[in-house]
């Protein structure tokens, strides 16, 4: 009752919670060559969400930025990873908090997505975070087996996470 | 001879002395596939002396390469050569290649691909040697496995290939010499840029790759050895130089040995 009252209270002091995308980071895997970087570079651009791309070739990373009010597709991005021959190993949302209260095992809902954060105790997120995703297909196939996780289909826009 | 030798040595010891190369090889293709929604357009040039005679045999084959899907694409070429007289048509093939396998790590990963081609050739039909790419009418299909570890890249492939008549050229050395098993090996080093800031940087990748046919009927092979050097323009286009010589062989070939010169041009998400 008292974390209920607490919770009505922050709530009425900070205002209503949001979140918001600002940015992605992808790794790719399974290149080395700056052909298959730009394969990659040229396939993202192609999305209508999608600002601007800076890859970093080197390394096998693209920041990805998107148009104001667009929704943003994480599963179009991987697909786009994924037609031009590659896989992604790595997938950062960079996303603002503004009061999003995190509950165990609840998922927390940023525009259409939802994130179940696999790390995260009750906490209450505020600033720019750095979400990493660990659906299948959003790390590498070892990785993913590794963790263990439900295999959760595309469409759903739920994703395993940590923080 | 002797010059090549050297040429051989110099490019062996540079493909072992870094970590590090590519995949996109000169004489055979890896296990991996073009992006999706993507075109290439090839230019293959093959000046190739001529035993008997001493005379260049030009093959000259535009190819087309059409990314389907992320695991699969395919290639149409044509094939012109001088063979006769003048620079004439003389056919044109199909190629279809298929990843079925991808343990992908970052930097580095382990493909296989299956593959076939489809050509069919009206020229005349002059040495023992199955080659569907500018020779002989025919089928081929087999396997491909590539192990990329960073910038080094090493690729191996099995195939058989079957050839028919060329038209009314027939395949004279019988049906029972019409099978054949190709097997190529390949490595190749990205030597430069050593660090990677910019799409515009020029990429030279050396290659050394064996390859080898072994007739089915006749018992027959030849093993060559075709080292290159390729520089990739702006990421987009690409400049091939190889030499291609016969290391031995006991099937009779006319022209085996000579230069191998391909431009390369590529466009993403066309269609």
């Amino acid at each position: 009752m008292k974390t209920f009252i607490l919770s009505i209270a922050v709530l009425l002091i900070a205002g209503a919670a949001s979140a918001q995308i600002r940015s992605v980071s992808i790794q790719a895997s399974g290149l080395t060559c700056s052909m298959c970087s730009n394969a990659i570079n040229k396939a993202l651009k192609t999305l209508d969400f999608v600002e601007n791309v800076k890859p970093d070739i080197q390394t096998s990373s693209f920041e990805i930025s998107f148009k104001p009010d667009a929704s943003v597709d994480f599963d179009k991005l991987r697909n786009k990873v994924e037609g031009a021959g590659f896989f992604v190993s790595k997938f950062i949302a960079v996303i603002a908090f503004s009061n999003v209260q995190v509950k165990a095992n609840a998922p927390v809902t940023v525009g259409d997505k939802s994130f179940l954060f696999i790390n995260a105790e009750s906490t209450m997120l505020n600033g720019i975070k750095q979400v990493r995703l660990l659906n299948k297909g959003f790390v590498s196939a070892k990785e993913f087996k590794k963790s263990g996780l439900a295999d959760i289909p595309g469409g759903q826009k739920l994703y395993h996470a940590a923080i | 001879m002797r010059l090549f030798k050297h040429a051989l040595a110099i490019i062996l010891v540079a493909a072992c002395s870094k970590a590090g190369a590519q995949e996109l090889f000169v004489f055979t293709e890896p296990a991996s596939n073009m992006a999706t929604h993507s075109i290439g357009l090839r230019l293959n040039n093959s000046l190739m002396n001529e035993r008997v005679s001493g005379r260049v045999n030009y093959h000259l084959v535009p190819e087309l390469m059409i990314g389907v899907t992320g695991k699969l694409m395919m290639h149409g070429e044509a094939f012109f050569s001088n063979r006769s007289r003048g620079l004439g048509f003389e056919g044109a093939g199909a190629y279809a290649k298929y990843r079925f396998i991808s343990n992908d790590d970052v930097q580095r990963h382990f493909r296989m691909a299956v593959f076939g081609r489809l050509s069919a050739n009206n020229s005349d039909i002059h040495q023992e040697e199955i080659n569907l790419a500018g020779h002989n009418s025919g089928y081929e299909a087999g396997i491909i496995a590539t192990q990329l570890l960073h910038k080094l890249a090493i690729s191996s492939s099995v195939s058989f290939v079957k050839a028919g008549d060329n038209g009314s050229n027939k395949f004279v050395y019988g049906l029972q010499n019409s099978r054949a098993v190709n097997y190529t090996l390949s490595a190749g080093q990205l030597v430069l840029p050593r660090t990677y800031t910019d799409y515009k940087q020029v990429n030279m990748n050396l290659m050394l790759e064996l390859l080898s046919q072994f007739n089915t009927g006749s018992g027959r092979y030849y093993i060559d050895a075709a080292p290159s050097v390729q520089f990739i323009f702006n990421s987009t286009s690409r400049l091939d130089i190889g030499y291609r010589k016969e290391l031995a062989a006991t099937l009779l070939r006319t022209a085996p040995d000579g230069f191998y010169i391909r431009v390369e041009y590529n466009l993403f998400n066309v269609y």
